[in-house]
């Protein structure tokens, strides 16, 4: 076997800021391409069988939510201080949520900006100032500015 | 889990891709391997094989004790691992929502039928968020600075 061993959900102490950054970009790069999956790719025909005559956007990125939440919040909330908060394998799920709907937020202005008053209105609050979250950004920042794939401009321009 | 060993599950059709997109229901134990298999069939798609022949990403349900997911490189294969306890539970959590009042309403179920679709609709939803994150740390390159 090569290479290392990320796992994904079992959060603990070992970890730090610049692993917690590459977790809230691999969130990133799974929402531009599960939010696409199922606005507009091939999971828009199956969600339209599903749900028939009531498939709006606003449906399907409810359903998106509603997917995406259940995964971070399977398991009890990690304890932490802001003396461990920095050696966590992951963000706090409450803080990967707050990430994870700004990607959603910027695919939606970048793609479906119909959807942008349903997600203000209904699951945004204003800007977090939150100061691990502005750690953990900044992290991810200079990470993304060393890469050149084009694969990765979305999730670029997020930060 | 309420008997879905024995359910039929109404409508399973993971994507295009799926090899047998017929609607009159599967086995909840050949759901896993569709899902598997139609994963792999887009990776394999995107990403072709290595010289040898063997794709170059692979994603599996593995056995294990743990409720976690894993992202780990196999002698050259971008292996993307969901364990069976965490496949489970986020069946059981789809089908929880699926149950739940204000949920059902939002989407209009009404039938034992739509709710079974809506549970697998949020199940796919949530297996696509975690294998899409298993991705990401293989294509982001994050192996090059072992934990």
């Amino acid at each position: 076997m090569t290479g290392s061993f990320f796992s994904d959900l079992v959060n603990g102490e070992g970890g730090s800021i610049e692993d917690q950054g590459k977790e809230i970009h691999s969130d990133g790069l799974s929402v531009y391409f599960g939010i696409y999956g199922v606005m507009v790719g091939d999971r828009r025909a199956v969600a339209n069988k599903t749900f028939g005559a009531a498939t709006t956007d606003e449906l399907l990125l409810s359903l998106y939510i509603i997917g995406v939440v259940s995964f971070l919040f399977l398991r009890p909330p990690t304890t932490f201080d802001p003396s461990t908060i920095e050696t966590l394998t992951h963000p706090p799920s409450a803080i990967r949520l707050e990430f994870i709907m700004r990607h959603l937020k910027r695919w939606c202005e970048e793609s479906r900006r119909n959807l942008l008053a349903f997600l203000n209105a209904t699951t945004l609050s204003n800007e977090s100032t939150c100061p691990h979250c502005l750690r953990v950004q900044e992290r991810s920042m200079g990470r993304n500015k060393s890469r050149s794939l084009n694969s990765l401009t979305m999730s670029n321009e997020l930060f | 889990m309420r008997g879905y060993e024995t359910e039929r599950i109404r409508y399973c059709i993971v994507c295009s891709m799926d090899p047998s997109p017929e609607q009159q229901g599967i086995p909840l134990a050949e759901l896993w391997p569709r899902l598997a298999l139609a994963t792999n069939q887009g990776l394999l798609v995107q990403h072709g094989t290595l010289p040898d022949g063997t794709p170059r990403y692979q994603f599996e349900f593995v056995d294990s004790q743990e409720v976690n997911a894993y992202a780990v490189e196999y002698f050259g294969v971008a292996m993307l691992c969901m364990t069976i306890p965490l496949r489970t539970m986020l069946w059981e959590t789809s089908d929880a929502l699926s149950y739940n009042t204000m949920i059902r309403k939002r989407f209009g179920v009404q039938t034992l039928e739509h709710q079974q679709m809506l549970h697998v609709e949020i199940f796919s939803t949530v297996q696509g968020f975690v294998v899409g994150h298993e991705y990401g740390h293989h294509s982001l390159g994050h192996h090059c600075m072992p934990r």
